[in-house]
């Protein structure tokens, strides 16, 4: 247990085995007779583990069984472990993506603890769970210890595990404060909460009676704590105990204070708005200016000279506009798969009954090279059009440049698209990398490791339920659209940086007139 | 059966009866889109200044078809007054944060949101939106509100889920709000973050708003001034967290819908019951202090004495 971004999903990632430590090392010690530990890792949010397809196939992946062999097997080994979730009425051609958040959560820790391994490592069971669905889980979550599996969790509201751990580990700020028995966490949690642990209700209300006098602070159900609360006052221990924390900190104690409601806000805010406002590279219309210009000339380059002038053209735009590495080199990947494959398919001639022969032509690929070069510095310009602006920056400009073209119901509706566009675009691509997260940990579960060929084949498995989730965050959106009415609304532009015509801009215009020059010269 | 509750609502603070109750609603009747049967029927109530109201109950038993119908996102029929006003024109004072947060963020950074907020109610309402220097100075009056401490800068992807409900909560004040909506936006926070929320919803009740939070979390209903429950397309009457969590006989509120009280609850019942007093504390403060009370009243060696000793015989 610990704060949020103390490192607990941090070390569980470290001790499945999804992340390497850059210092130290896990070891797991296999009992007698077997050569590795299996672990069965739940992280959080285990909703994303869904593959979206029925209940069944969900199984099957996960006991590694046929089909056929999971809906054979569905009464003895699937039901009982749905039921004690409460998700009996579940049938194998149920879909779990249909059920709600709880509910698919539940689900998953049912296919965890189908066949679980010798260790599990669990990150916020109980968060989004009612309190009827939490006693479950925690309920089945001990049925495992008691079986003889480890059990470790990461927990936020502890009264619910705290009577059924047997060890208690407490990290604050990347380091371990605490490592001890329950009833020693209870009893050392005035300390601890000095060190930036959080503790729980019931050792909080413990602690506040301890100290106006009441009863040394412990670990007691209700039952418990009434009755010494009710015991007679001679018989109780007297005065406020002094609790000794079984860890030792060197820190200083600080005082994480109250919510900073009260706080005023910081001089150093108050500072003049411009200072805080982006500095911006270059003047929009003159950037989009130069672009589409470029765009334009390259459009007649049909030459091999032609398309060294327009990359080295397209090159020293994106170095004078700053364009990010990554974005280059990723669209640069795209057009190169594209480009060997539109050039394999243009030089090759199939054999029979297509043609005589097989044969390949590397004129007709390397004319088709040259009219497939352009495209990457179209892939590039297009990024430089509309890099680096913000959703707001993208609606106000767009506003303001159909402003007298376009009716006002139509400006608005496509200023405000753009900026839905340019918002949840990089929010889609983290979206899609937790997919394939999740997926790792699916298979890791099941026994099997990650292969380019398994990923290819189980590609559905990712991208079925990355679009059903994408779908899911996008009726939040419309949903907030529509109840903020932000179609009938302007996009604000007095947020806008104060574009200036500078000499920078200038050069870079200047640049880009070169290169169409050059171009039609080249022609 | 149609549950006529046109009741005076709990006014744990003293209000002039002569403002109208901040959201008041009669004869309502929701059906969620899809669904043949209305989930709410011929609902009534009202809600008054400055009260933060819990709503509990089972899941599809109304509440957020209740405040789908408030936003604009769910048809209606029968009437909402919005402090006195029709809803169709007031209707921009009831704002509602989104769950989860960042999906209904369209700003990019935490200033363009709160921008646009300002820009929306601007517009709904007739005026000028703000411009330059008085923009920023209402930006930072809102984060302040809300205990909002991030730069201005910040992109919206990388605050915290604490922070990013603060900004929800903000931008639907910007947006106008006197009567703020949260639909289970407490469900993904941490511990930490939850508490900090509920700060600030005590300080928006206080100030005067009236806040609506649907939870599942029974130490926000500890917090909240008023407590409805939804059940079977029925709504309660708001009643105090006291009446909800502790009953004089039979069963409480709260579990007979089968929530878990709080622990500080669970303890106060049984001391309650073992000495026959009234002991029904809403927070560690209020035990504390009545405990302190009980014991200085000596009532405890009272019992001692009338050999009442043993531990057994109170729990």
């Amino acid at each position: 247990m610990g704060r949020n971004g103390a490192g607990k999903s941090t070390l569980l990632d470290a001790l499945a085995g999804l992340a390497a430590p850059s210092e130290g090392e896990v070891t797991y010690h296999p009992p007698a007779g077997r050569t590795e530990v299996r672990r069965t890792y739940v992280p959080q949010s285990p909703e994303r583990l869904l593959f979206a397809t029925q209940a069944a196939e969900e199984f099957a992946t996960s006991l590694r069984l046929s089909r056929s062999d999971v809906r054979q097997r569905w009464e003895e080994e699937v039901r009982p472990r749905l039921e004690a979730l409460g998700l009996g009425h579940l049938q194998p051609d149920d879909l779990p993506s249909r059920l709600s958040t709880g509910m698919q959560r539940k689900f998953v820790y049912a296919m965890a603890l189908a066949r679980p391994g010798e260790v599990l490592l669990c990150d916020e069971p109980t968060s989004g769970l009612d309190a009827a669905s939490r006693a479950e889980i925690i309920a089945e979550i001990a049925r495992y210890v008691q079986e003889g599996g480890l059990a470790i969790t990461a927990l936020h509201d502890l009264d619910d595990a705290l009577f059924a751990a047997t060890r208690v580990l407490a990290i604050g700020d990347g380091r371990l404060v605490f490592d001890g028995p329950p009833q020693a966490f209870s009893a050392s949690a005035g300390e601890l909460e000095r060190q930036g642990v959080p503790i729980p209700p019931s050792a909080r209300l413990a602690w506040a009676l301890a100290r106006a006098g009441g009863p040394k602070p412990g670990l007691y159900a209700p039952d418990e704590l009434a009755a010494r609360l009710l015991a007679p006052p001679v018989s109780r221990e007297d005065g406020p105990p002094v609790a000794e924390p079984l860890w030792e900190s060197g820190r200083t104690s600080a005082d994480r204070g109250a919510a900073p409601v009260s706080a005023a806000p910081s001089a150093g805010e108050a500072g003049p708005p411009s200072a805080e406002r982006e500095r911006s590279a270059f003047h929009p219309a003159l950037r989009w200016l130069s672009i589409t210009a470029m765009a334009i000339a390259i459009a007649f380059v049909h030459r091999s000279a032609g398309d060294l002038v327009a990359v080295l053209a397209t090159a020293a735009l994106l170095v004078a506009l700053s364009a990010p590495l990554r974005t280059t080199l990723r669209l640069t990947w795209t057009w190169a798969s594209f480009a060997i494959l539109a050039c394999a398919v243009s030089g090759l001639q199939l054999g029979p009954p297509f043609h005589a022969q097989w044969a390949f032509h590397f004129g007709a690929a390397k004319r088709t090279w040259f009219e497939v070069v352009p495209y990457w510095c179209y892939l590039q310009l297009g990024q430089l059009a509309l890099a680096r602006f913000s959703s707001l920056q993208l609606a106000a400009l767009t506003d303001q440049a159909l402003r007298r073209a376009v009716p006002r119901r139509q400006r608005l509706v496509a200023s405000w698209f753009g900026a839905l566009v340019t918002r949840f675009i990089p929010a889609v691509e983290v979206m899609y990398r937790e997919q394939w997260y999740a997926y790792r940990v699916r298979l890791q579960n099941a026994g099997r490791a990650l292969s380019t060929s398994r990923a290819l084949v189980d590609v559905a498995n990712v991208i079925a339920p990355f679009v059903i989730r994408m779908l899911r965050f996008g009726e939040t959106t419309a949903d907030a659209m529509e109840a903020r009415r932000l179609f009938e609304v302007t996009p604000p532009s007095a947020i806008l940086p104060p574009w200036r015509v500078s000499g920078r801009d200038i050069a870079a215009t200047a640049m880009a007139l070169v290169g169409i020059a050059l171009l039609i010269w080249t022609r | 059966m149609p549950q006529n509750t046109q009741s005076n609502v709990t006014q744990l603070r003293s209000e002039s009866n002569a403002k109208p109750p901040a959201l008041a609603w009669k004869d309502l009747r929701v059906a969620p889109p899809g669904a043949s049967r209305p989930v709410l029927r011929d609902v009534s109530g009202e809600i008054g200044h400055g009260q933060w109201v819990t709503f509990v109950g089972p899941n599809g038993a109304g509440k957020t078809t209740f405040f789908r119908a408030l936003v604009g996102l769910a048809p209606f029929q029968g009437e909402i007054w919005v402090h006195g006003e029709p809803w169709q024109t007031a209707r921009w004072r009831v704002q509602m944060a989104f769950q989860p947060p960042a999906a209904s963020f369209v700003g990019q950074t935490v200033l363009e949101e709160l921008a646009i907020s300002i820009a929306a109610r601007a517009a709904h309402v007739g005026e000028a939106a703000p411009d330059g220097p008085s923009l920023d100075a209402e930006v930072r009056r809102w984060m302040h509100l809300v205990g909002l401490s991030t730069a201005l800068q910040r992109p919206v992807d990388q605050l915290s889920g604490g922070e990013m409900a603060k900004l929800a909560v903000a931008g639907a004040l910007a947006s106008g709000a006197d009567v703020l909506l949260l639909d289970e936006t407490q469900a993904e926070l941490d511990p930490d973050a939850r508490a900090a929320m509920r700060e600030v919803l005590r300080g928006l009740a206080r100030a005067g708003r009236t806040v609506l939070l649907v939870t599942h979390d029974m130490d926000d209903v500890l917090a909240s001034d008023a407590v409805v429950v939804v059940k079977d397309g029925h709504m309660s009457a708001p009643m105090s967290p006291r009446a909800f969590f502790y009953a004089d006989g039979g069963l409480p509120p709260c579990d007979h819908l089968g929530f878990a009280p709080p622990y500080l609850v669970q303890v106060a019942r049984r001391v309650q019951r073992a000495l026959a007093i009234e002991f029904s504390p809403l927070s560690e403060q209020e035990f504390v202090e009545g405990w302190q009370r009980v014991a200085a009243s000596q009532i405890l060696d009272a019992r001692a004495q009338r050999g009442n000793s043993s531990i057994e015989s109170f729990v």
